[in-house]
């Protein structure tokens, strides 16, 4: 997939495209060279590979009206008002709802119901990173065979997600 | 006119409804990719009108239900207000509204979609069962924005998580009348319990709570709390104020049976005897009176009556009874009022 227009100013260029990854939560941004130099950023840079959401924290931080990319609502509006916007807003000012919720960090999963596909998802995730701890303490505490068990599990947990729905 | 009204799930008797008068649980919802309605234009509301009100006819066709489609910003102000009092509609208004039985959809008000759904008595867990098929149903149909972490997403970060909220609604006279009902839910408890909004004006606000002994149980906002956790808490918090209102009850009955007798006959003779009935004066009688009827002490008279007029008394459900209008002055209203309630405890009794 790709962008025409940069999701800071709004203006075509060359763009550079960011992926944010926090736990099992991918986010896209397209920034052009200008606004990533502005934050800081050189292209091919170590810090390129800085998380999205800390480099708009930052931005915000500076004193820089920074709007959500998709429909332009505030960070001060949302402290003011308590309400975001739109879905999007919840990643692009993640890190400072967090922090209105009065949370220090969310936890990896939300503890209610999700919809049935994306129950599946949560599920897979959770298994596959409760299995990759075993494989890594059966590995350390050299329990290969264990480790050759859990490691059959992942294989076959991973051909379940690839399995259409 | 002098039907029932058609919103048995507020007054019919249900588990534990000497105490427990309704449940009431709600869900909000927003499509995946869509401004929310603060932020939509004319054509993005169009768009998410257009699609929710789909997935809601076909979900309610299949279901071979009848049911209403509303929209409620142009209905007469009486008219909306009513629905609001009967806790159908809430503010701000959507765009549009379905009505089938206890289950209500309201489409476009702080969230693209509010499903509410009621419960006669301590009914929770099969208004929960009821609320969370019609949730299922839906997803099948339209993309709900979620995340893994944070939930299903809504316009008020405070509701993001489970998005839903659930609430109790109460009769506590005798908790009332001892003054105890604000020392039996701590702080920290996860609910919250405030007066029913008052039936009267805003002038006689505090005494008109005072005397309905209406109260309200609300679960509190809790991103990391699922729903089922806040139904158990809710549920618990609720019959802890169900025994302790019992508990009130049995004292008072037994150190001023005769007071309580008292006060019931004279209220019920009132409420038959009236030509005019100010609000306040009518849910402080029928407050009365259907403790009377809870307790035993009155005959003639059923708590399901007493019930739904204690709920029907209220301003514009006199209005919306067809024989008042917007501009009659109070006193008229009064009068309304006291016909209303004589007719229907004689068709009713």
């Amino acid at each position: 997939m790709s962008q025409s227009s940069c999701d800071r100013c709004g203006k075509h260029s060359s763009l550079t495209r960011l992926y944010q990854i926090r736990g099992s939560e991918v986010s896209e941004y397209w920034l052009c060279d200008v606004c990533g130099r502005d934050v800081g950023l050189e292209p091919h840079s170590p810090r390129f590979a800085a998380s999205v959401g800390d480099l708009l924290g930052a931005l915000v931080h500076n004193g820089e009206e920074t709007a959500c990319v998709s429909c332009g609502t505030t960070f001060e509006q949302i402290r003011h008002t308590g309400r975001v916007g739109c879905a999007e807003c919840y990643r692009w000012y993640r890190r400072q709802i967090v922090e209105l919720l009065g949370r220090e960090e969310l936890g990896t999963e939300h503890a209610g119901r999700l919809p049935r596909r994306l129950a599946l998802v949560k599920r897979l995730l959770h298994d596959r990173e409760q299995l990759r701890g075993e494989l890594e303490a059966a590995v350390t505490a050299e329990e290969y065979e264990k480790a050759a068990r859990i490691r059959d599990e992942m294989i076959r947990l991973e051909s379940e997600d690839e399995r259409p729905t | 006119m002098s039907d029932r009204p058609d919103t048995p799930w507020l007054w019919s008797a249900g588990p534990d409804s000497d105490v427990v008068i309704c449940s009431r649980l709600r869900l909000s919802r927003n499509l995946s990719g869509e401004p929310y309605p603060g932020r939509a234009d004319e054509a993005a509301r169009g768009r998410i009108s257009t699609e929710l009100s789909r997935a809601i006819r076909g979900l309610l066709h299949d279901q071979h239900d009848d049911y209403l489609e509303l929209e409620p910003r142009s209905m007469p102000r009486h008219a909306q207000e009513a629905l609001v009092e009967h806790r159908l509609l809430e503010y701000p208004l959507p765009w549009r509204l379905f009505l089938r039985g206890p289950d209500s959809f309201a489409i476009g008000t702080i969230d693209h979609l509010r499903m509410v759904t009621f419960g006669p008595g301590l009914g929770l867990e099969d208004a929960m069962a009821r609320l969370r098929r019609l949730d299922q149903q839906l997803e099948e149909v339209v993309p709900f924005a979620v995340s893994i972490d944070f939930g299903y997403l809504s316009t008020e970060i405070s509701n993001a998580g489970a998005a839903f909220r659930a609430s109790t609604l109460l009769h506590l006279p005798a908790l009332s009348k001892v003054d105890r009902v604000g020392s039996i839910v701590e702080p920290e408890s996860g609910v919250q319990i405030n007066a029913e909004h008052p039936p009267a004006d805003e002038r006689t606000k505090e005494s008109a709570a005072q005397e309905s002994a209406l109260y309200v149980v609300r679960s509190s906002a809790a991103v990391d709390r699922s729903e089922d956790e806040t139904v158990a808490n809710l549920e618990a918090r609720t019959r802890l104020l169900v025994h302790y209102e019992r508990e009130a009850r049995a004292q008072l009955l037994a150190t001023m049976a005769d007071e309580l007798d008292e006060q019931a006959h004279l209220a019920l003779d009132l409420l038959r005897k009236s030509l005019s009935l100010p609000a306040l004066e009518a849910v402080q009688m029928l407050s009365r009176a259907r403790f009377g009827a809870v307790l035993g002490l009155v005959d003639g008279v059923g708590v399901e009556t007493l019930t739904s007029l204690l709920l029907l008394s209220k301003r514009h459900h006199v209005l919306n009874s067809g024989t008042a209008h917007d501009d009659e002055s109070v006193e008229d209203r009064d009068v309304v009022r006291a016909n209303l309630v004589r007719e229907l405890l004689v068709e009713w009794a």
